[in-house]
């Protein structure tokens, strides 16, 4: 599988301090927006939302996804196939 | 039987709306009826373990893990326990977190829906 | 089953307390929930707005500068992007003196749905033909 990562994103969604529903529904309404093969970096801070739901979601779809941990927040990567 | 969804949130000790939510789940789950119990806002304050029991108040902690040991699905909502300094290792075990897309799943597959409280 | 209505009916005025902001906030996660569910099922909400839940409505709300929190009205304008319909009871619009272009809208952030205007007797109907109410 792709690195995703280490390639450069086609748009930062900062959804830090924001909380359900929104990362989801942004994130979800900003992959809507991209073109195939784009990648979406998000930057959150809520737990079921970087642990949970957005993982979640982007399996569903079928859409490469990773998730790096830091001190008190995730970096997502989901790219659009 | 059937499957009966609260969405409660009103607080511990804030009014006895909480109260009576915790006994009607254990009434409809007592007859034999699937509840869910979703806790938001304020009332994600009974989620946390440690409660003290006084007797002049209202209690939450006993009533949830008797609901919890019924088989009745707790769950609370991780932004509004976050946002009252209530961490996830603060929570009585079997509690359930999530989002409230959560509450709106148990709403789909249910024949009733209780909203209470909010202040 | 496919997908089952909901109405959230706000009563509830702004800030007193979080209520109605929940009350958005929970219609507008029904954005996600069809991850929680089989495919083709879904939960759709309605809200509807009367009483003094109108006033969540107003425009130029300032609890960001004031208060530090989101304003309702961003919720609202969340909720419309999102495409989500929101009722707003006319005669609590008059009752309360509010002109119409007090009320929010979300052209600004692309949204196609605007506020619907109607009269009660279109919000019984809604409420009527959800399978649950959800009052805040």
């Amino acid at each position: 599988m792709a690195d995703l990562k280490s390639q450069t994103p086609a748009q930062v969604l900062d959804v830090l301090g924001r909380v359900c529903p929104y990362p989801l529904v942004l994130s979800k309404k900003a992959l809507e927006k991209l073109p195939s093969g784009a990648i979406l970096k998000i930057l959150c801070d809520a737990p079921a939302s970087a642990e949970d739901s957005l993982p979640r979601f982007a399996q569903d779809k079928g859409y490469p996804c990773e998730v790096v941990k830091l001190d008190n927040s995730w970096e997502l990567y989901i790219q659009k196939p | 039987m059937g499957t009966l969804s609260i969405g409660c949130f009103s607080s511990l000790v804030g009014s006895k709306s909480l109260d009576f939510t915790l006994k009607l789940a254990k009434a409809a789950v007592d007859k034999g009826h699937k509840v869910n119990l979703w806790l938001s806002g304020n009332a994600t304050v009974v989620g946390k373990a440690h409660q003290k029991h006084l007797k002049d108040y209202s209690t939450g902690e006993k009533p949830i893990l008797e609901l919890l040991e019924k088989g009745v699905e707790i769950c609370e909502c991780e932004a509004c326990a976050l946002a009252r300094g209530i961490q996830k290792p603060d929570a009585i075990p079997g509690i359930q977190w999530n989002a409230m897309h959560w509450y709106l799943a148990k709403i789909y597959s249910s024949d009733r829906v209780l909203h209470i409280g909010g202040e | 089953m496919a997908d089952v209505k909901i109405a959230c009916v706000v009563q509830r005025p702004p800030y007193k307390s979080e209520t109605s902001t929940l009350g958005f906030t929970h219609a507008i996660s029904s954005q996600v929930v069809e991850m929680l569910l089989e495919d083709g099922q879904n939960v759709i909400p309605t809200m509807c707005m009367v009483g003094e839940g109108i006033f969540n409505l107003l425009n130029n709300q300032k609890a960001m500068e004031n208060y530090g929190v989101t304003s309702i009205e961003s919720h609202g304008k969340n909720a419309l992007l999102c495409d989500l319909d929101i009722l707003v009871c006319k005669e609590d619009l008059v009752t309360f003196g509010i002109a119409e272009d007090r009320l929010l809208d979300a052209e600004d952030m692309g949204a196609d749905k605007k506020l619907q205007i109607v009269p009660y007797s279109e919000i019984q109907k809604v409420m009527e033909s959800s399978a649950h109410l959800l009052f805040f």
